[in-house]
């Protein structure tokens, strides 16, 4: 489902709070994540560093 | 990391009605945007009720009407229509918009209480997802009314071992400003009673300080046992500890003396309020308020909440205990801080009573006589402090005369509030009963009879009244007194008039002038001498209710037989002129009709005017109630 622009905007503004907190830099890795295939249940955004986020890239390219 | 967002608002429904006036708003903006109108803040209702296919018509009516009112009043700063308000503001491009509040009482943490439990069961399953560490953040959209203290303390309010899938939840307060409030591993070590990360260190704080406010025991235990690792608990913030302490008091009433006697010795010495006299930072605001002659009537601090867990421990006759709660009511009431000494009077106060029983040996009850004559002493010039003394004062019964001369002295310098009472009684109790008491020594109550004499005639107002509303009371006890008070009371006329004092004193008379009439009715003249010479030099005082205790005190007389008296008194009422509220029209014409000299005859024609007159001013009133008459009125005033 399309996220809202309050939720894209509490994201990046979370992620913000992420990266100074623990001075490094976090991302977006996935968004909409199912836990329950059968009732595509799922949570809003996975979170990780950013260094962790290109990994992921590379290894789908 | 799995994160879950939900938005905080009032409620749901509020949310859709913003959305409806967020777009009726927008649409109205562009409109009167095209249509060049500027330069005013247009205040508008919070909410419009109009169906979703309506709203653009709705707005471009709503824009035809502020066109219309602007042009009808171009020059106006302020224009109101309806239920909208339009406030020119110089420079604005465009018409900006925003809404009346809707005003009530709210509760944050209510608020934000009741959005978690409504969305946290969902979010829960949301997060059903292992190997993550799992967060909501929960964004406010409460303009400002819930604040991130308010989620902390909602949460404490939460069976967290419902939603195993949330390991932390943040609140962002303002975009950007975003708190951590919630950590589970924070709820786990209250549950185990353990100890937590340093870094959350603050949000345990924070959040046993909402659990103890609630008076957990459990939030207490923990308190008890952390305190004790570290030998302090300062570690904790002054609201947490007040709440400490007032917990103490629910301990004491349920007997836990053991936990009560921990709280009095670990927070005995607590800085909160500072003795720093000086402090910069207003810590002794309360001391600085009673310093400058201000009344201080409510608990604050840990300290000053102290006092009353000493109180508490004092009334429950805790001998075992007396000894140290002296010793700390002894600091508190000789030390700088004023609104601790004015607190420490509430042990004293019971302290006090408890002088004359077995619960306490001689050196304690002389150290309570003495403390209770220091502080009026040193506290002569703080009347809020004086106060909570006189309570002690009325407990202490064995004052020498010239002690009690000097505290009663001290005391009627400056009363304050409530001291008016305990003087009255104090002062009537030196003067009149002490020298009866044998219990402790003799006792010359000369000058005590010359202060209370004083006051009754001479004293403000504030002391006069309670005094003469004691003798009442006293009288309407143990009649039998009488011989000992009636010199008072007959001298009270000699002095000013006063509402309240005169109201007590006729009652006073009310009961006994039929038995003392000799004493009593030249008072009574006096008296009313007094009132009559009082309204007439202010033109806006009235006497009201005269057809009570006054019209009482004097139907007494004539029935006593004084009919001479009688008449003496309603010639001086009568010069009163209109200035007597329910004055007893049918009372005064039948009794004055019954008497058949030339004198009461005169006095009834002169009533009469008067009542007619009092008709007259007053119109409204129905004359047919009143025994005057009508047709004689009506002669006598025929413009009514």
């Amino acid at each position: 489902m399309a996220k809202q622009q309050w939720e894209e905007d509490a994201k990046d503004r979370f992620l913000q709070f992420l990266s100074s907190s623990t001075s490094e830099k976090w991302a977006v890795l996935d968004e909409d994540v199912v836990v329950h295939p059968a009732t595509n249940r799922n949570f809003d955004y996975r979170l990780g560093l950013a260094s962790a986020g290109w990994l992921l890239n590379c290894s789908g390219s | 990391m799995a994160l879950e967002l939900f938005r905080l608002v009032k409620d749901e429904a509020e949310l859709a009605r913003e959305r409806v006036w967020s777009e009726v708003v927008h649409a109205l903006e562009r409109e009167l945007a095209e249509r060049s109108v500027k330069g005013y803040l247009l205040t508008t209702p919070s909410y419009f009720n109009v169906p979703k296919v309506k709203r653009e018509q709705f707005a471009k009516q709503l824009a035809d009407r502020v066109q219309e009112v602007i042009a009808a009043s171009p020059e106006a700063d302020e224009l109101n229509f309806d239920d909208f308000a339009l406030k020119r503001i110089e420079g604005l491009e465009r018409i900006a918009c925003s809404s009346f509040g809707e005003g009530g009482a709210v509760n944050p943490a209510g608020i934000a209480l009741a959005a978690l439990e409504d969305k946290l069961p969902h979010k829960n399953d949301q997060l059903a997802v292992k190997d993550h560490d799992r967060i909501v953040l929960v964004v406010n959209w409460t303009a400002f009314l819930v604040d991130p203290g308010d989620v902390v303390e909602a949460a404490t309010q939460i069976d967290f071992a419902r939603f195993p899938n949330i390991d932390r939840m943040f609140f962002e307060f303002t975009p950007g400003d975003i708190r951590l409030v919630f950590d589970r591993s924070v709820f786990a070590a209250y549950d185990k009673k353990s100890s937590v990360p340093g870094d959350l260190e603050p949000l345990y704080v924070q959040s046993l300080g909402f659990r103890m406010a609630r008076h957990e025991p459990k939030a207490f235990q923990l308190i008890r046992k952390i305190t004790e690792e570290r030998g302090a608990a300062l570690w904790i913030p002054a609201n947490s500890r007040i709440e400490v302490v007032r917990y103490g008091r629910e301990l004491a009433q349920s007997g836990d003396w053991d936990n009560a006697a921990w709280i009095v010795r670990t927070f005995e010495d607590d800085p909160d309020p500072s003795d720093n006299l000086t402090d910069p930072v207003g810590n002794c605001n309360y001391h600085n308020q009673i310093a400058h002659g201000e009344t201080v009537n409510f608990i604050v601090t840990v300290r000053g909440h102290l006092c009353w867990l000493l109180q508490l421990i004092v009334a429950a006759n805790k001998r075992d205990l007396y000894q140290h709660t002296l010793d700390i009511v002894e600091r508190y009431a000789l030390g700088p801080n004023l609104y601790i000494r004015q607190q420490a009077t509430i042990p004293l106060i019971e302290f006090a009573k408890r002088r004359f029983t077995d619960l306490m040996d001689s050196s304690l009850a002389d150290r309570i006589r003495a403390l209770t004559l220091r502080m009026v002493r040193e506290n002569a010039e703080y009347p809020a402090v004086l106060e909570g003394v006189a309570n002690v004062v009325a407990r202490t019964p064995d004052l020498t005369s010239s002690e009690a001369e000097e505290v009663l002295s001290i005391f009627l310098r400056k009363p304050d509030r409530e001291a008016p009472q305990l003087l009255a009684f104090l002062l009537i109790y030196y003067a009149v009963f002490r020298e009866r008491d044998n219990r402790f020594g003799t006792f010359d109550a000369t000058n005590l009879g010359g202060l209370l004499m004083e006051q009754v005639v001479q004293g403000k107002p504030a002391i006069r009244s309670p005094i003469l509303w004691r003798i009442h009371g006293i009288l309407a006890e143990r009649p039998a007194e009488v011989k000992s008070l009636l010199s008072y009371v007959a001298a009270f006329s000699a002095g000013s008039y006063d509402r309240n004092a005169f109201f007590h004193f006729y009652k006073i008379l009310a009961d006994c002038i039929s038995d003392y009439p000799d004493v009593l009715v030249p008072a009574l003249k006096e008296a009313l001498c007094r009132e009559r010479d009082y309204v007439n030099s202010n033109g806006h005082e009235i006497i009201w209710s005269f057809d009570r205790q006054p019209w009482t005190v004097l139907r007494k007389l004539l029935d006593s037989g004084r009919e001479e008296d009688f008449l003496d008194c309603i010639e001086i009422v009568l010069n009163y002129g209109s200035r007597i509220y329910n004055f007893p029209p049918e009372g005064l014409s039948m009794v004055l009709g019954q008497m058949a000299s030339g004198r009461a005859k005169k006095l009834l024609e002169h009533a009469r005017l008067l009542c007619a007159y009092f008709h007259w001013i007053a119109r409204g009133r129905p004359l047919w109630h009143a025994d005057v008459d009508w047709a004689w009125a009506e002669k006598q005033l025929p413009g009514t």
